[in-house]
């Protein structure tokens, strides 16, 4: 009985669990997951930005006019203007869709395509992506670097102590922006390397998403 | 808001230090005095990320997760307060200024702060060309006498933090890391009459005295893998001293003990925290502890905060990259007196 079950067990693994996984792990599959991740982040971010915006709006529009004291004026002023921003990118994010959202509702909209076209797809959108990201990162490593050699010209040509020190920090700061952006990759890079690695194990990816961007990790 | 004060004074009666008109100030030894800090009752290791999204705690560094470079201006009470202390600590003292500490209000309170900071994950510099103190109190108008505290300070200093994880991956949990920095600064602290005032020269009236040096503070913070809302840190702090020695900021090589919880909740996330700082030396326990809590959601985080010097309640409104943080608190005399002030503190944080 026990050595029939075992058997039974073992069919089961080979003919049910282990094509289940290889079709849930699958590059379309990461996109699904992905894009469904990112909504729902992105849909309670957008709902803390909407409610906080209007409970700051609620409050620093009728202190402005309480108030007599200029500078919290001034305060309740940026509270304003911090509030009706917040709202309109609350609302962006709840209601507008990410890249990789758009995407797999292309994907799954058209007809004719099979799943390995699909998990094709999703692949190049992965590469195209991490291109984009490839490429924003050497322009900002190009930006800062320019930037920390003018503050560094500025730095060996300023008298006064304080601003010359100060004028250095920024310098070193931009410099080591720079560096860190020419020599470390994107999530996005990163993720596509893995990938190509390992594209028989893509199950062991995880996605995970942050409050501003998406993470992703990879155990072995 | 006097609903604080019964909350302020069950702590600060305790450590109140009869000999406070002559000695400097508690908390002049603040480690910040920006808002947003003094709004968490200047909680330091309890709590992983400031609000401002920088970190005081170097084994921290290993968990930060957003990049940010900022500028900051933080300052407290008003313009009479500020010219005062300017007259003091960036002027040449003559007998105006000398005349404005005994016609002016009773107590004359200012901090003020400005600085560039940059974090990144397991890295962080920062550049503070001004940080000044200032208080004058001004005491028994038949027998007038003014205690005058004034320091402005200088301060770079690099921290770098990283987790375990590079030894093994099951260390994943440890973090470690070490916060150096140059401090220099000046200062006064003395007490005088009406008439040593009228008959002392000013120069060895208000000497003012100086000094620099290397600090140095490692911490280890553990975050158990069981229950990740919790982390524990551990510190040795003020390594190393400034010359020359000065009885006014005497600051022994110290532990610290911190406990930190917080948790993403549907909407926002909440943050508790607690710091042990400084007990080796200490005298009483209410002197040791910091303790402060926030509310975070979307672009408003709440604040409160409390620590033997203050009590405080405090907001932080901020979008992209402009914020502004408002602290407001109670804290004691420095002459002994039975009421409490009230000061309000207000940072403004512009993200490059």
């Amino acid at each position: 009985m026990t050595d029939s079950l075992w058997k039974l067990g073992l069919v089961f693994s080979w003919f049910i669990l282990i094509p289940a996984t290889f079709a849930k792990g699958s590059a379309f599959e990461l996109l699904k997951n992905e894009s469904t991740a990112i909504a729902q982040s992105n849909r309670l971010e957008g709902w803390s930005y909407l409610v906080s915006g209007a409970m700051v709006l609620g409050i620093s529009t009728p202190a402005y006019y309480l108030t007599q004291s200029p500078v919290m004026k001034l305060v309740y002023s940026v509270g304003q203007t911090a509030a009706s921003g917040a709202i309109s990118y609350g609302a962006t994010l709840i209601l507008s869709q990410s890249d990789s959202s758009v995407f797999k509702d292309v994907l799954e909209k058209t007809k004719g395509l099979s799943l390995s076209q699909k998990n094709e797809l999703a692949i190049r959108y992965y590469k195209s992506r991490a291109e984009q990201a490839r490429t924003a990162r050497h322009l900002q490593s190009l930006t800062f670097g320019v930037n920390g050699g003018l503050l560094l010209v500025s730095a060996l040509n300023t008298e006064e102590r304080d601003i010359r020190t100060a004028t250095y920090f920024l310098s070193g700061i931009n410099i080591l922006g720079a560096l860190s952006r020419l020599f470390i990759k994107t999530p996005e890079e990163k993720f596509l390397t893995k990938l190509h690695r390992s594209k028989k194990k893509l199950s062991q990816f995880e996605l995970s998403v942050g409050q501003q961007n998406l993470a992703f990790s990879y155990h072995w | 808001m006097h609903f604080l004060l019964p909350l302020f004074f069950l702590g600060t009666s305790l450590a109140q230090d009869p000999s406070s008109l002559t000695d400097v100030p508690e908390r002049f030894r603040s480690n910040d005095l920006s808002a947003s800090s003094h709004a968490i009752g200047e909680v330091c290791y309890g709590r992983l990320i400031l609000p401002s999204g920088a970190t005081c705690n170097p084994a921290a560094l290993s968990e930060v997760e957003e990049p940010t470079f900022f500028a900051s201006g933080a300052v407290q009470n008003g313009n009479d307060a500020y010219a005062m202390a300017n007259d003091f600590i960036f002027q040449k003292i003559d007998s105006d200024a000398i005349s404005k500490l005994f016609t002016s209000k009773r107590t004359q309170s200012y901090r003020g702060q400005v600085g560039l900071m940059a974090t990144v994950r397991n890295f962080q510099a920062s550049f503070e060309p001004y940080r000044v103190q200032f208080a004058s109190q001004f005491d028994n108008p038949n027998y007038p006498a003014v205690a005058l505290h004034a320091s402005s300070e200088r301060n770079l200093s690099f921290s770098g933090g990283t987790s375990l994880s590079l030894l093994h991956r099951h260390l994943q949990f440890i973090s470690v890391g070490v916060k150096a920095s140059w401090i220099e600064r000046q200062f006064i602290h003395q007490k005088f009459t009406l008439t040593e005032a009228v008959l002392t020269p000013l120069d060895s009236l208000i000497p003012i005295e100086s000094q620099k040096g290397v600090l140095v503070d490692a911490s280890v913070m553990v975050i158990p893998p069981f229950f990740k809302p919790i982390a524990l840190s551990f510190a040795v702090t003020h390594i190393g001293q400034l010359k020359p020695y000065s009885i006014y900021y005497y600051q022994p090589t110290d532990l610290a003990l911190g406990l930190s919880f917080s948790n993403e909740l549907t909407l926002g996330k909440v943050n508790f925290s607690v710091d042990i700082r400084d007990f080796l030396y200490a005298n009483q326990i209410a002197s040791v502890l910091y303790a402060g809590a926030s509310y975070q959601i979307g672009i408003v985080e709440i604040m409160g905060g409390w620590n033997k010097n203050a009590a405080t309640l405090g907001a932080q409104i901020g979008f992209r990259s402009v914020f502004i943080a408002l602290a407001y608190d109670t804290y004691q005399s420095d002459l002994m007196e039975t009421t409490a002030n009230d000061r309000l503190s207000m940072e403004i944080r512009i993200s490059i």
